[in-house]
């Protein structure tokens, strides 16, 4: 066990290294950082001394450490947007950000469980074929897209819920509404091939030859056995949902981490955007650390 | 006898029609879009601003209406069909191509190569891509060319787990076995003997990522980091309709509509393929 979370460990480390090196590597392919990292009205010796403290005079490799030892320091630069530092910008939102992820994830799991479930026990009958026509229509709508026809027919045309923005709990309904659907297929089609694997198990058949009821059958001994795969693609489509909330939180001008990306890349301001992807690949890659962790503590079978 | 006859006879039958012929309708359109849209995409015509689609009081000049500098919806939709095909069909054959090969890889050789591909594909496949976009838009310019590598960069991790595990259940094969004995060498064995055997998983995978990439794109657009305007693009389309989704709807709905009729099609021939080709297949 200790084995698996040191080497898993390792990986999600080395995935935020690379993460940071790439972004690292682009800012300095695209001419001088000096331009991408300052304001445009910088005058020449606020140039002087930025490349002098960045050490953009010195070879590329020295560079990339000068950049780790200040973003071990938590120094990430300032916005050039507003001059604030890039870290109280970002962790500012961080919060707002995982509140929409989990309510679309809370969503999610209204939608796709009894979709699911219904859809094995029913198999190729009317149940199956509504889950399945769900899973595909849900695959095939770009949810930038059903955002805005939500936004147009339930605030602009009936007025019911606000079009964008935070507030009271009408403001989750949409944007909730929408992350979650966008990953409901794939979580219904999973829990059906998984249910429709444990339904033709022994102990169902048992359970049935000791006279318990059907639904206690499915829901309870079925359903239990059927989600342990899907719990790891759940916790895998937590890090997507939080991922894909950048262009949900644009289309519902909520002010997350992702609008904060959107706006950074508008106004070219390099240090928040630069943070911004850090944090979102540190928080995706913490996620699968979590989730492959306990997976091993779970199923015994993987701790290798 | 009976049975394949009536089984034959359900698969012709959940033959997907429509959908086959959208397939083919989005292609030959990708093909002929200047010759088949009836206005041009980029001619503005401030006499014919916002002008609402024929379903909604407008006139059949504009069928799915014109946006705010007098564009018509329907001629820029038909253009953009060429950018959401152009970019899935380059990512899908970069992103392929490079996931195939070391798929076989991997999936032939096992050892640390297998290991470092692998763990490799799981890093890119928990990689936030739309915001590598939103960098490279930054950094060095939105263009088709960036879209494309991002896509890529998601979807070989994709092929390359697919190959290697069709790989690693063929591979202990009895043939597979008897052409080693003989002497064959493990690129022609892959070539001649492995890579025969998973084309039609290859097929199915290829069409069922064709959706995914065109919404993916159309994602990146809308965020300003897909092909730049004045460039007609479904996601760019979208994005400059938000601004007047109260007054103006079509402009932001036909173009998203387009999206999903297109994608739906995609996926119902992929999801078809599949049951046709390699039933073994699932979640993919």
């Amino acid at each position: 066990m200790t084995r698996l979370i040191l080497s898993r460990l390792v990986q999600a480390l080395a995935t935020l290294l690379v993460t940071s090196l790439i972004v690292f590597v682009l800012a300095r392919s695209s001419g001088s950082p000096a331009d991408l990292v300052l304001p445009t009205d910088a005058t020449p010796a606020e140039r002087a001394l930025y490349i002098e403290r960045m050490g953009l005079d010195r070879p590329i490799a020295e560079q990339y450490l000068i950049f780790l030892r200040d973003a071990v320091q938590g120094d990430f630069g300032v916005s050039i947007r507003t001059g604030a530092p890039a870290t109280e910008l970002v962790f500012d939102r961080v919060g707002r950000t995982l509140l929409l992820a989990t309510a679309g994830l809370a969503v999610a799991l209204l939608i796709s469980l009894p979709l699911g479930v219904m859809a094995a026990v029913h198999r190729g009958r009317g149940w199956d074929r509504f889950s399945m026509g769900f899973a595909l229509l849900g695959q095939s709508t770009p949810a930038f897209w059903l955002g805005i026809v939500l936004i147009l027919i339930f605030a602009v045309w009936l007025r019911w819920l606000p079009s964008s923005g935070v507030g009271g709990w009408q403001h989750y309904v949409l944007p909730s509404l929408v992350l979650g659907w966008s990953i409901s297929a794939g979580i219904v089609r999973l829990l059906r091939s998984s249910m429709l694997e444990v339904l033709d198990a022994e102990f169902i058949k048992l359970a049935r030859t000791k006279g318990l009821r059907e639904p206690v059958v499915v829901w309870k001994h079925a359903l239990r056995n059927a989600l342990i795969p899907v719990v790891t693609f759940i916790g895998f489509m937590y890090g997507v949902i939080i991922a894909s909330g950048v262009v949900i939180e644009v289309v519902f001008g909520w002010p997350g981490l992702g609008y904060l990306a959107y706006e950074s890349t508008l106004w070219r301001d390099f240090p928040v955007l630069q943070l911004s992807v850090l944090v979102y690949t540190a928080i995706i890659v913490g996620i699968n650390f979590l989730v492959d962790v306990s997976y091993g503590l779970i199923d015994p079978r993987i701790r290798t | 006898m009976t049975m394949t006859s009536t089984r034959r006879f359900a698969r012709l039958r959940r033959l997907p029609l429509l959908p086959l012929a959208m397939v083919a309708a989005t292609v030959l359109v990708a093909l002929f879009a200047d010759v088949l849209a009836p206005h041009d995409p980029l001619g503005i015509n401030p006499a014919a601003r916002q002008m609402p689609p024929v379903f909604a009081g407008g006139s059949w000049e504009h069928p799915l209406g014109t946006d705010r500098l007098g564009r018509d919806v329907f001629s820029r939709i038909v253009l953009g069909t060429q950018i959401s095909l152009g970019v899935a069909v380059a990512t899908i054959l970069l992103g392929g191509l490079i996931g195939t090969v070391l798929g076989l890889v991997a999936g032939y050789r096992g050892g640390w190569i297998d290991a470092l591909v692998m763990r490799s594909a799981d890093g890119f496949l928990a990689f936030p891509s739309i915001l590598l976009a939103l960098v490279l838009a930054v950094t060095v310019g939105p263009s088709f060319t960036v879209v494309v590598v991002v896509l890529a960069l998601v979807l070989w991790a994709r092929f390359a787990r697919l190959v290697r595990g069709e790989v690693l259940a063929i591979k202990e094969r009895d043939y597979i076995l008897l052409a080693r004995v003989a002497g064959a060498g493990g690129a022609y064995i892959v070539w001649r003997h492995i890579l025969p055997n998973i084309l039609n998983t290859l097929v199915v995978l290829c069409t069922l990522q064709v959706g995914w990439a065109i919404i993916v794109e159309a994602s990146l657009t809308f965020l300003g980091a897909g092909v730049p305007p004045p460039t007609p693009t479904w996601g760019g389309m979208v994005a400059e309709g938000l601004d007047y989704i109260e007054s103006a709807w079509w402009i932001s709905v036909m173009p998203g509509l387009a999206i999903l009729l297109v994608v739906f099609s995609y996926n119902t021939v992929g999801d078809w393929l599949r049951d046709v080709l390699d039933p073994q297949l699932r979640n993919v």
